[in-house]
């Protein structure tokens, strides 16, 4: 029951949020250079006929009236249309942002995999050299460009190594695409039951995430080691300690699962630099993303795209939180009480 | 004062990476300086008869697809690299701590208001937020400075408003406050002063960041236009050449740009240890 309240009160509370998205989408819209009427009716068009479009797009009204405009449109899910392709913004997004979200969820678990053992191992010895090996590792991870690291990785294990695919893609050319069910191109493939595919796709998919990975390393190492620290020091755990439970009970289950509620904030902040770092992985490796489109769009002034995709990043950033601060009241029963 | 010099002598001394930090950043900041003097190549100079030359004693860091020198087009963009992050950052510490001072120290709807703001700013991927700011601004260098002024602007705005908040009934700031201070002259005249240590310390981290994220968005085709010479623009320029094996094109701006962003992080470590030294790592 606390857990709806909860959760209730946090959908409320992403409210202010998402206006404040919607309204700085609107205003990077709006400070458009330039007339996007006179832009859509072409350099010969007459005034009226600029007037008209203008009319058309709304562009006449004043700008609260524009803003209610705006929000209504989104609202019914209408992102407008890309200007050069002239299909509908939100088909464009959607299409692609499985793509995206497979490279980097998977990164993100890549990441948690070896950051998580990596922070408490850290902690439990701390001066030790697995300690110094990790601190190197993630003050490096954090300075190396995404872009750079992607690069390095394409050099050594692509054109030295030979042990991955080019960088071209999410699946091999002559392999056709698994029947669409997530968009997620291993759900799929294992769905349909063709491991061969899937081990393509896991192929082509690693690179890539694992640019992404090494980026979210340090974040998610450093702050489990910092809170592992912490609860380890606590009173509780040389109570544990005291009645003689075997070591990595107290490690695993006792000290872990206190230690974890601060690494689930650092996730949500990694998960956003990650939708960010994105766009430039995408672009390093001809990944067909959300990325890549409004990189696309971007070349060709195509506005619409643009703002349609910083629109959808913002709101699937508002949609993590929320989504994290249930998660912090399943797993904490203090913050369930407040509620 | 004395004691000070003494402490961050100490810090330096005992911290070798601080100290090694602080030399690489004089030693950028003299390139960014006189890298048009230094280089010796004309950075925008093509030689088709020297393409894709790789490293070698001539060219240093090899020659790219149309015969520049990659040494020298390095030496030169630090300029500009640095010139995009620092006034970039600039920006935002003015305008951040006087949002943040404010609010910070009349609390209420000032602060209010100034909080919604950066958390509005915040709810974005910042690298995408800055995207669809130079989108909508239009595709030029001093669009690449707002928008990442825009981005960093939030930190600022946090930092100096915890720092006012807590000072702001201090014996100190009571005492001059009952001498007959403007509330203005109080907080930009007697507490801003005492806040300026933290401030510098996320400046120098900041500057970093700002260098990735500038970077970051000329790789992609934003702002600084080719032929210029700049880091990001010249990672993009050897990405379709990574492939076929010719890497210096890419690597050496790319590790050059890492290089100095790790500089920045380790000397806003060091400030931070010299500046309060309870934080110490």
């Amino acid at each position: 029951m606390e857990i709806i309240i909860l959760t209730f009160k946090r959908l409320l509370s992403a409210l202010p949020s998402l206006f404040g998205v919607l309204l700085i989408t609107f205003i990077l819209t709006h400070a458009l250079p330039g007339d996007p009427a006179a832009y859509l009716a072409g350099p010969a068009a007459t005034n009226e006929a600029i007037a008209e479009i203008r009319k058309e797009l709304g562009l006449d009204k004043n700008i609260l009236e524009q803003f209610i405009l705006y929000v209504k449109n989104i609202a019914h899910g209408n992102f407008g249309s890309s200007w050069s392709t002239g299909r509908p913004v939100l088909q464009e997004l959607f299409n692609r942002l499985p793509a995206s979200l497979e490279m980097t969820f998977f990164g993100l678990l890549m990441s948690i995999l070896v950051a998580i053992p990596l922070g408490v191992v850290s902690a439990t010895h701390p001066g030790s050299w697995v300690d110094h090996a990790g601190r190197l590792i993630t003050t490096a991870g954090v300075s190396l460009p995404y872009f750079v690291t992607g690069l390095i990785l394409v050099f050594v294990f692509y054109y030295i190594l030979g042990w991955f695919p080019a960088p071209m893609g999410r699946i091999p050319l002559f392999l056709s695409s698994p029947p669409y069910i997530t968009g997620f191109f291993l759900i799929d493939s294992l769905l349909a039951g063709n491991i061969k595919l899937f081990l393509q796709c896991l192929h082509h998919v690693f690179l890539p995430s694992a640019t992404l990975g090494i980026f979210a390393l340090a974040p998610i190492a450093r702050m489990t080691r910092a809170s592992m620290l912490g609860v380890l020091s606590s009173d509780y755990i040389r109570t544990t300690r005291a009645c003689a439970f075997p070591s990595w009970k107290i490690l695993y289950i006792y000290a872990f699962q206190n230690a974890f509620l601060p690494v689930i904030t650092t996730l949500g902040m990694v998960f956003s630099f990650l939708l960010g770092a994105n766009v430039l992985v995408e672009k390093v490796f001809s990944w067909p993303g959300v990325g890549s489109f409004a990189l696309e769009a971007l070349v060709i002034s195509d506005y619409a795209a643009v703002q349609g995709f910083v629109l959808t990043m913002g709101a699937m950033y508002v949609f993590i939180n929320l989504f994290i601060d249930i998660m912090y009241g399943v797993f904490d029963p203090r913050i369930r009480m407040e509620a | 004062m004395k004691e000070f010099l003494s402490h961050a002598k100490y810090v330096i001394k005992q911290n070798k990476i601080t100290s090694g930090a602080f030399i690489v950043f004089f030693l950028i900041i003299i390139i960014g300086i006189f890298g048009p003097m230094i280089a010796p190549y004309d950075p925008l100079a093509t030689d088709t008869t020297k393409t894709f030359l790789p490293p070698c004693s001539e060219h240093w860091c090899g020659t790219d697809h149309v015969g520049r020198d990659i040494f020298s087009r390095i030496v030169v963009a630090t300029q500009l690299d640095l010139k995009i992050a620092v006034l970039a950052v600039m920006i935002s510490i003015f305008f951040g701590t006087i949002v943040g001072c404010l609010a910070g120290y009349f609390g209420g709807w000032t602060d209010r208001i100034a909080s919604r703001i950066v958390d509005t700013i915040m709810a974005f991927p910042l690298f995408v937020l800055a995207m669809g700011i130079v989108a909508a601004l239009g595709n030029t260098v001093e669009n690449i400075i707002y928008a990442t002024a825009i981005i960093n602007f939030p930190f600022y705005v946090r930092v100096s408003r915890a720092e006012v908040n807590v000072r702001r009934d201090m014996e100190y700031v009571k005492a001059a406050r009952i001498s007959g201070n403007s509330e203005i002259r109080l907080i930009f005249a007697h507490i801003l002063p005492n806040i300026l240590p933290p401030m510098m310390v996320q400046f120098s981290l900041n500057l970093g960041w700002a260098i990735l994220n500038a970077a970051g968005l000329s790789f992609i085709g934003l702002g600084v236009r080719p032929p210029t010479a700049e880091w990001g623009i010249m990672v993009a320029e050897g990405v379709t050449y990574i492939v076929s094996g010719e890497w210096w094109i890419s690597l050496f701006p790319g590790l050059v740009l890492a290089f100095t962003v790790l500089t920045f992080n380790f000397l806003g470590d060091g400030l931070r240890d010299i500046i309060d030294p309870r934080e110490r790592t």
